[in-house]
């Protein structure tokens, strides 16, 4: 079994996590190193276009950057990251903006570059993609509020005091946002599912 | 509280490790944050500004907690992947010799990687009715007033770090451990928040510590107390689960 696969992780942010769990205080570098990913996946499953994940990606660490010295260890920086990063998300969505790719040198990513096809077979490459993009367009269905917390305990898998923690919100609060979001959420995949059933031969 | 249904729930595994970017992807927003920054590599030396102030305004103590914290996603990685552990300090301003590599090694994947639950699923436990006021909630803005912070919330960071104690200890195959941690949680907390949690893990526990019939007894007795509990499907199922690849 793949233990950092089991807490959501992959191995590189492992890797990472294990150098920030050293006596040293963490650098920018190791930050980045850590959570670019999460940043990465949370932007796109917050509704930001492939097109733009790069960009913000980098608009949230540069923010990061700036801000690192009034993080708080109180809680996990994971928790103050995310803040930030739906902070992005909301801003990106709504100005829907885009900037030219070239302006940075270099290419959009799109959906097919998201799998990482040197770690996983083909097959479950798309697989994952697919199920990953089916999963972003019901989310899409949920208001930014239960998005979060849906994407918090349904993806990353953090517990309920923990989303209370990182989204700053009572605990009571997580458990009424989840429960309506689940149940959102069950009733977009109903209607995804609907019109297949209607079009088969 | 409602939960999702199997089929959803694996949509949901399936497609959990499928937003990820590629590590090429990755690769290149490093290169344009660095040069957005104005730095050669997105190096120890591209930040010892932010560092510096970091290290100004989080004391020894504090750090203590995010290192607890990070921990918490922190577990033994088996097969192929390499741990990298690396201690440096930041590096003083405008010295970056000491500074880890721009780029740390990428450690090696599995070749199958598999997307799994965690060993406890860290999902929503029922709320008990000392937790049902509003306004409760463990935030950092009442944690930083001791005084001043509700009994509730100092109850559920408690709780908190024993049963996160309890799952690192699975995590790294130290069943007796995690029961002794339970335990202690069910002694201080028979009916705490997160009371879902310490039931599922001392059924997980006990599994791994070869008790096939305790573990049944136990989730038989967790699934009449909390049918509609998240761990229901994982608790019924704990002991045909592979235990974790032992430590390093």
């Amino acid at each position: 079994m793949n233990r950092a696969a089991e807490v959501g992780f992959t191995a590189t942010e492992s890797a990472a996590a294990v150098s920030l769990a050293s006596p040293a205080l963490p650098t920018f570098a190791e930050v980045y190193a850590a959570h670019v990913r999460f940043v990465w996946r949370t932007l796109r499953r917050l509704g930001v276009p492939d097109k733009d994940c790069d960009d913000a990606t980098q608009d949230v660490f540069l923010v990061v950057h700036r801000k690192l010295h009034e993080f708080r260890p109180e809680a996990p920086l994971k928790h103050w990251l995310f803040r930030i990063t739906s902070r992005m998300a909301r801003d990106y969505r709504r100005s829907g903006r885009r900037k030219d790719p070239t302006e940075h040198g270099f290419l959009p990513v799109d959906s097919s570059d998201i799998a990482d096809l040197q770690q996983q077979s083909p097959i479950d490459a798309a697989e994952r993609s697919a199920a990953a993009r089916l999963i972003r367009d019901l989310l899409q269905e949920l208001d930014d509020a239960k998005r979060e917390v849906f994407i918090l305990a349904e993806l990353e898998q953090l517990t309920a005091p923990e989303i209370a923690q990182a989204l700053e919100i009572p605990l009571n609060t997580v458990y009424s946002r989840l429960r309506r979001a689940r149940q959102e959420f069950e009733a977009a995949l109903e209607r995804q599912r609907e019109p297949q059933i209607g079009e088969s031969p | 509280m409602n939960d999702l249904r199997p089929s959803t729930r694996a949509l949901l595994d399936l497609g959990r490790l499928g937003d990820d970017p590629t590590d090429a992807a990755v690769g290149q927003n490093r290169s344009a944050l660095a040069k957005k920054l104005g730095v050669a590599a997105l190096g120890a030396s591209a930040v010892a500004g932010s560092t510096s102030k970091a290290v100004a305004a989080v004391s020894a103590g504090t750090w203590t907690t995010l290192k607890t914290a990070l921990l918490c996603g922190v577990v033994m990685l088996g097969g192929a992947v390499t741990w990298k552990v690396v201690g440096q300090r930041p590096a003083p301003a405008g010295n970056g010799s000491s500074a880890r590599p721009a780029t740390p090694a990428q450690p090696a994947r599995p070749a199958q990687p598999q997307v799994v639950t965690p060993t406890v699923a860290p999902v929503e436990t029922a709320a008990p009715a000392e937790l049902s006021a509003p306004g409760e909630a463990v935030t950092p803005a009442t944690r930083s007033a001791p005084s001043a912070r509700p009994a509730a919330a100092r109850s559920i960071k408690d709780e908190l770090e024993l049963v996160r104690a309890a799952q690192q200890a699975l995590n790294r195959n130290d069943p007796k451990a995690a029961l002794a941690l339970l335990t202690e949680h069910a002694q201080k907390f028979p009916s705490g928040v997160l009371w879902e949690d310490r039931e599922a893990s001392r059924v997980f526990a006990l599994c791994r510590l070869g008790n096939a019939a305790g573990a049944r007894a136990l989730a038989d007795s967790f699934v009449r107390r909390a049918p509609k509990s998240p761990f229901v499907d994982r608790v019924r199922t704990a002991c045909r689960e592979p235990a974790p690849a032992s430590s390093r």
